[in-house]
């Protein structure tokens, strides 16, 4: 039997306790906010200014056009122009460089007889998803100059411009966030981060509280069902995590300058149930441990490991290992985390938002109904 | 008094310590899990972006269409669908099916062949930005490589031999040649592991006192402050280069064939110094929380801030220029230097001073302050 006014009375008394506790009421303001703030901050995805070291043995107009070339980028930015290739050695072994680029005697004449014309380019490779974005950027500013250089080539020997080189020309256009943007990828994304360590880590404490403080006990001897306690624990801190989620939303809009293309209200809905799910995984939690410091570090382990392992937030989900992909299908916040993406950058059509919300809601039942299974109103 | 016996106190409170370090079976085993398993996760995560999802609408189905689409191979490429039609584009972004969309336009063979440029539509996904750059410096470079073929074959030469300029890079990737993922990773999880231990471990020795009580009797014994605070800290830092000498020899060796490049007794001489760096603060924290709750959140706000002013995530270049500075505060910053210079650069002390007189720079003021508020608790 599911009595209203009783989940009222649990609800009444676990939003008395949060706000009686000024201290905690300041830190629940906060501290979130300023856990968003520090992964946002903290977390670059772009690479840029990557200090480059040159060495030019050339020195010709051909060369120091590369250069130029090279550091009218945002990629690249000249730390060091070298005397010797000794100086770009040392400069890579302290990290001091992240790249450097050796143009030897005769690049220019080698170009102008239309031969072969190489250089070296060294990369630093300690951490290789970087090394391998700068390989990216340093191949296409290469090849960029060197249809210009075919081009002038073909003038010069009187063939015609680039026309009659033929080929193909690749017109690239990019759709959603056409500056690419990093911070419009990774500040909706990081929501997730927050709302769900949050609200599982309030949801877990609130219950293991009151295991170790023992006042569980006049639960266990109440005419409170399990189901009663439960529901009447999760509004109110819902509703704590939903205020805090106004204020990432702003820093993601005002900080940030992410443009929303969506409907915010739809965002709302969403995040609210997504914070269900994380409540849900905290609730979880607090009928497996018994000590809060147990309840906060299972917690913390469940939540943030896969959050930024699985959910698609740093490493993109196509390019994960099957193992990975699977893990990545079966953790909600991969849904979350499309789905604040979707909703900002794209907008999103219902058909597509429903896909990712149903997933959620499929998880966020089945984990309550765990908990219910395992809750026993008794001393174990 | 002599130095003798000030000594054999010491060492007596020493092996206090390191009996209660393996009476608690639970800590141990936590110690032992995050040096082994826990290292050896962090190095499966793979963060390269590889199989690009990959959606191609060929116009003109043409032996020469098809070679081009060839061209678009993995790893990084994978394609995932063949459109007919152009209404299906929409689709594939919109339910992230692929992130970029090829059209190939009626005719290519037919421009191509006759020496016209022809062009290709490409319909990169920007949402996530880094990726969607990468994809564009690959798109460039097989655009780059099917014209050299392309006009290889009308004047009929192979395309090394063409009478064109060719900017010719020679690409070489130091210290990873392979581009192993693991080696990065582990290693950052391993030094990371090394401070978490190396704080936790003395705050919560002392800790663990206060709340019994027994910080009292050691007040009252003939030990001086700093022999007290040694005897908890050299236990400590044996402890965690032991467990840092097991993670690299028979957790990351075996398992993901790591290179050591450097002196390895050089490492572990400046691991022990770093650990005792980092102990200091872990006794600083040690004397402003009073029971362990409080010691583990204390530990975490004050290590989360040296794991991001580290650099091991976010490479100092990426940071803006005050937080870039802020690092000189980070002893981890310094650890990562030495680290991996000796252990995959092969780096010498000769190039690693700095970053040795900084970290002991650090544990000077760390451990001096430390040791005044731990007197200052009890006058």
């Amino acid at each position: 039997m599911f009595s209203f006014g009783r989940t009222m009375g649990v609800m009444r008394k676990e939003f008395r306790e949060m706000v009686r506790d000024w201290m905690f009421v300041r830190l629940a303001l906060v501290a979130p906010t300023v856990v968003y703030l520090l992964f946002a901050y903290g977390l670059v995805v772009d690479v840029e200014n990557l200090p480059v070291g040159i060495l030019d043995m050339d020195a010709t107009p051909a060369s120091r056009q590369l250069c130029g070339e090279l550091f009218s980028t945002r990629y690249f930015r000249r730390r060091l122009l070298a005397s010797s290739e000794q100086e770009i050695i040392e400069g890579i072994q302290s990290g001091e460089l992240r790249l450097g680029v050796i143009i030897p005697p005769g690049f220019q004449r080698k170009l102008e007889q239309g031969q072969f014309s190489p250089i070296q380019v060294w990369i630093d490779g300690m951490l290789p998803s970087r090394a391998q974005v700068t390989r990216s950027y340093i191949s296409g500013v290469l090849t960029n100059y060197n249809t210009r250089v075919i081009a002038r080539y073909m003038e010069r020997s009187g063939v015609g411009g680039m026309e009659a080189l033929g080929g193909i020309n690749a017109k690239i256009r990019y759709w959603y966030n056409p500056a690419l943007r990093g911070s419009n990828y990774l500040a909706p994304g990081l929501f997730m981060i927050v709302m769900i360590l949050f609200p599982a880590l309030l949801a877990s404490l609130s219950v293991v509280r009151e295991k170790e403080l023992g006042s569980i006990l006049a639960v266990y001897s109440s005419p409170l069902t399990k189901f009663e306690y439960i529901i009447g624990k999760t509004l109110p801190h819902a509703l704590s995590s939903l205020l805090n989620f106004q204020f990432l939303f702003l820093c993601a809009r005002i900080l940030f300058d992410v443009p929303f293309r969506g409907n915010l209200l739809v965002l709302e809905g969403v995040t609210f149930i997504f914070i269900l799910y994380a409540m849900s995984i905290g609730f979880f939690v607090s009928v497996l441990v018994r000590t809060q410091v147990a309840a906060m570090l299972t917690t913390t382990v469940a939540t943030l490991l896969p959050g930024f392992l699985y959910s698609g937030l740093i490493v993109p989900l196509s390019s994960m290992g099957p193992e990975a992909e699977a893990i990545s299908t079966l953790f909600g916040a991969t849904y979350y985390v499309s789905l604040c993406r979707i909703i900002f950058l794209r907008g999103g059509n219902a058909q597509i938002i429903l896909h990712n919300v149903i997933p959620i809601v499929g998880f966020t039942v089945a984990l309550y109904a765990l908990t219910f299974m395992r809750f026993k109103k008794r001393v174990a | 008094m002599s130095f003798f016996s000030e000594m054999r106190r010491t060492l007596a409170l020493m092996r206090k310590e390191f009996k209660e370090f393996f009476r608690n079976r639970a800590l141990l085993f936590i110690v032992i899990y995050m040096f082994s398993v826990d290292v050896y996760s962090a190095g499966t995560l793979q963060m390269m972006v590889n199989n690009h999802p990959l959606a191609v609408l060929d116009r003109d189905h043409t032996p020469l269409s098809r070679d081009l689409q060839e061209h678009f191979q993995t790893p990084f490429f994978r394609h995932v669908a063949q459109l007919t039609d152009e209404r299906e584009i929409d689709d594939m972004l919109e339910f992230c099916r692929a992130a970029m969309i090829l059209v190939i336009p009626e005719g290519f063979q037919r421009e191509v062949a006759s020496g016209r440029p022809a062009d290709l539509q490409i319909i990169v996904d920007g949402t996530d930005s880094h990726t969607a750059q990468i994809a564009t410096g690959y798109v460039e470079t097989i655009v780059d490589a099917f014209n050299r073929e392309q006009m290889g074959k009308r004047l009929g030469a192979p395309p090394e031999e063409l009478p064109i300029p060719k900017l010719d890079a020679r690409l070489r990737i130091w210290f990873n040649p392979n581009m192993n993922e693991s080696w990065f990773v582990s290693l950052t999880e391993l030094f990371n592991v090394v401070m978490v231990i190396s704080v936790l471990l003395p705050a919560a020795a002392m800790v663990r006192e206060k709340e019994r009580g027994t910080i009292e009797q050691l007040m009252v014994s003939p030990l001086h402050t700093y022999q007290i605070m040694l005897a908890k800290v050299i236990p400590m830092v044996t402890i965690t280069v032991i467990g840092t000498m097991g993670s690299i020899f028979l957790v990351l060796r075996p398992a993901y064939d790591l290179p050591l490049r450097g002196n390895v007794f050089l490492f572990f001489l400046l691991t022990a110094l770093f650990v005792a760096t980092t102990s200091g603060m872990g006794l600083l924290v040690s004397t402003l929380a009073e029971t362990l709750p409080q010691t583990i959140m204390l530990t975490l706000v004050v290590l989360a801030p040296m794991m991001f002013l580290s650099g091991s995530w976010t490479p100092l270049e990426a940071m803006p220029f005050w937080m870039a500075k802020l690092t000189a505060i980070s002893p981890l910053r310094y650890y990562l230097d030495i680290g991996f210079g000796i252990l995959m650069k092969g780096n010498g002390i000769d190039m690693l001073y700095e970053q040795v007189l900084g970290m002991t720079v650090l544990g000077i003021f760390l451990f001096g302050y430390g040791t005044y508020r731990f007197r200052r608790m009890f006058s």
